[in-house]
């Protein structure tokens, strides 16, 4: 395993090229290039917004709905694209795969890095709207960038886990879509968790130990709407939740991956 | 070209075995794996069956055999693109896999951009990029087009880019797979001359190819793959003779017809009427044919043609196109034709010998039933012999001599 890291590590300079293509494939040919990233996460916002608080009425027992709702929604945007992408992104590149030798964990990874390029970019906007708005998150930053890099190491995690799954049942490439859309109400991202507490705390419970994007979702909102400091216990939530996932994730692709050539 | 090897071991091969899966149903899908859990949905197929040999530094090694002998599965074990299934292999030093060229060009980008992203998958870094840049876009001649999208490339400029990237990415050996056999006569030309340079610089070059013209005149030692195993080694000009002969014997050799007419025995004999398979340019040469028509047939027409190794027909014609009517034939007889003056520089050939009737029915063909191999004594290239004489005049006033230099 250590072994394997160090050749990854040896091909970093692959990894950023690799990152640099995917930002450049991404906007080569549409006009609008990079503002896409902030046109879709507006246009979600304004939807959301305009169904969960206005017409469920979500903005009488939560304040400042669309920072609510954008604080956990870039995030999970952000996730979604790479796991949509990385499902599919070892058969895209079947002809590299087959033809040159490289780590194979630079395909999803790189897919990671260049979503979290776009990511960066809509944070810095939405930080930006929080502190017109009155939102000082600067004191609660190390929470931010905890909770990203758990983030990034659950979704490397499952970027592992989906694209190596995909290459030996394809049918994971149709079924990501209803995976995500079932995983995005099982997340708490356009409700609030408290709620589903009140409800049944066992569920709630129980749906923060299975689903690791529960706890880092809480603690974007810990840190970019509540700006509170999180209970220990949410961040070991989350340590645990993504730290174990990676690990799955990694073993399960280093299972797969030296077939990938014959299989694809 | 051939230099003293050192004994260096850079790659080396133990007991190799690779086999693939041949799914039987070709989708894969979750429903399939569930509902033919039970049954096995594939079969294994052994590409490599306990290859074992050792390449030495500097030295150019050719693979070749038929298709599907396990050439490129061979190669893909050596670059580390498949992992063997048994067996182990060691290699010393950066391959640059020259599989398929291009591999990895992404066609929504530039030439330029793709430079980078191919560079940095054969291991340079962006520094080492920047410096060759300029040497690869010369030797790919893409100098007007490098900013254009690689999907608007040509074919051909899409392998020139390909391999100019791949050569200039200084491995320590080399792989050609197939590769030559790509791009117009020029640039052929231009990539043979790079691998000589390798050669020069006591570079590993592993070539596998179908071409054994090339495979000839490049590689100090070939392995002759044949299923899976390794069929014979050695010095180029052996393994090629036994690769051709080989080729010949399973595949190449077949009779038809109706026998109405048997060709009983076909010889070859030189001008002095001894029997030979060896020739020279521009050698008489005699092709004698025993038939045995068992009744009396009306109006037989014989025949013969010459292929080449690639199975080129290079020359054929029969006693109707020569003038020679046969009203009938009856019992045993022979027919000669004869061959003034070889026209093939080099090379080995194949007879094909035929009796049929006037509507091309066959009564009998012996196809590919013997080979014949011409070797030029001299310096003359290509594939014709022609004899030449040359001469020089000079038409200044000094002198007025008329001399004749060469002549074969």
């Amino acid at each position: 395993m250590i072994a394997k890291l160090i050749e990854i590590y040896k091909h970093r300079e692959l990894l950023v090229v690799f990152t640099k293509k995917e930002l450049k494939v991404k906007y080569k040919n549409s006009a609008m290039g990079v503002l896409w990233s902030f046109i879709n996460p507006l246009i979600m916002a304004v939807v959301y917004t305009l169904v969960f608080s206005k017409l469920f009425g979500a903005s009488k027992e939560i304040k400042d709905y669309p920072i609510f709702l954008l604080s956990a929604l870039l995030a999970w945007n952000f996730f979604t694209v790479c796991i949509a992408t990385s499902s599919s992104a070892i058969i895209a590149n079947a002809n590299l795969i087959k033809k040159v030798r490289f780590p194979r964990e630079i395909i999803p990874l790189s897919i990671i890095l260049a979503a979290l390029a776009n990511y960066l970019m809509e944070v810095a906007v939405l930080m930006v709207i929080l502190l017109i708005m009155g939102y000082n998150f600067i004191p609660y930053l190390p929470i931010f960038l905890l909770v990203l890099i758990l983030q990034l190491i659950a979704t490397a995690g499952f970027g592992f886990i989906f694209s190596a799954l995909t290459v030996y049942f394809r049918d994971i490439e149709q079924l990501i879509n209803i995976i995500l859309l079932i995983w995005f109400f099982a997340t708490p991202i356009v409700y609030d968790i408290s709620k589903v507490n009140k409800l049944s705390p066992i569920f709630a419970t129980a749906l923060k130990i299975l689903n690791p994007l529960v706890s880092i979702m809480l603690l974007y909102r810990s840190s970019l709407y509540y700006l509170s400091w999180p209970s220990l216990q949410l961040i070991i939530y989350g340590l645990l939740g993504s730290t174990s996932i990676f690990i799955a994730g990694y073993i399960l692709f280093q299972k797969l991956s030296p077939n990938f050539a014959k299989e694809v | 070209m051939k230099k003293n090897q050192s004994s260096k071991i850079v790659i080396e091969i133990k007991d190799l075995w690779e086999s693939f899966r041949i799914y039987h149903h070709k989708s894969m899908t979750l429903k399939d794996t569930f509902v033919r859990l039970k049954k096995s949905a594939y079969e294994e197929f052994w590409a490599l069956k306990g290859v074992s040999f050792k390449v030495f530094k500097g030295e150019t090694l050719g693979i070749i055999g038929e298709n599907g002998s396990g050439k490129s599965t061979l190669l893909k074990c050596i670059s580390g693109i498949l992992e063997p299934s048994k067996g182990c292999i060691k290699v010393k030093g950066k391959i640059s896999p020259l599989l398929e060229l291009g591999a990895g060009f992404h066609p929504e980008l530039s030439g330029r951009e793709n430079i980078f992203i191919n560079g940095a998958i054969l291991g340079l870094t962006k520094k080492q990029i920047q410096e060759r840049y300029d040497k690869i876009v010369a030797f790919a001649e893409l100098e007007d087009f490098i900013d254009t999208q690689v999907k608007f490339y040509s074919s051909g400029m899409y392998i020139r880019l390909g391999f100019a990237v791949a050569i200039f990415a200084d491995p320590d050996i080399l792989m050609v797979d197939e590769v030559l056999a790509v791009g117009d006569e020029s640039f052929r030309k231009k990539c043979f001359d790079k691998i000589k340079e390798f050669q020069k610089m006591n570079k590993t070059i592993i070539i596998v190819t179908h071409d054994m013209g090339s495979a000839y005149r490049f590689c100090d030692r070939l392995v002759l793959l044949s299923k899976g195993k390794i069929n014979k080694e050695g010095k180029p000009k052996e393994i090629v003779r036994n690769y051709v002969n080989s080729v010949i014997e399973d595949e190449k050799f077949s009779e038809k017809g109706s026998k109405d007419i048997v060709l009983t025995k076909v010889e070859l004999f030189d001008e002095n009427e001894t029997k030979q398979t060896n020739f020279s340019p521009g050698d008489n040469l005699v092709i004698s044919i025993t038939y045995n028509a068992k009744t009396a047939i009306k109006n037989p027409i014989f025949g013969f043609a010459i292929f080449d190794q690639q199975g080129n027909h290079c020359f054929g014609t029969h006693t109707k196109y020569k003038g020679l009517n046969i009203p009938e034939v009856n019992g045993v007889g022979l027919i000669r034709f004869k061959l003034d003056s070889l026209p093939m520089l080099n090379g080995k050939f194949y007879l094909t010998v035929a009796a049929i009737n006037e509507s091309n029915d066959i009564y009998h063909e012996l196809k590919n039933c013997l080979s014949f191999e011409v070797t030029s004594s001299n310096d003359d290239e290509g594939t014709l012999y022609i004899p030449v004489e040359c001469e020089i005049q000079s038409l200044s006033n000094k002198s007025n001599t008329k001399q004749e230099v060469g002549k074969n």
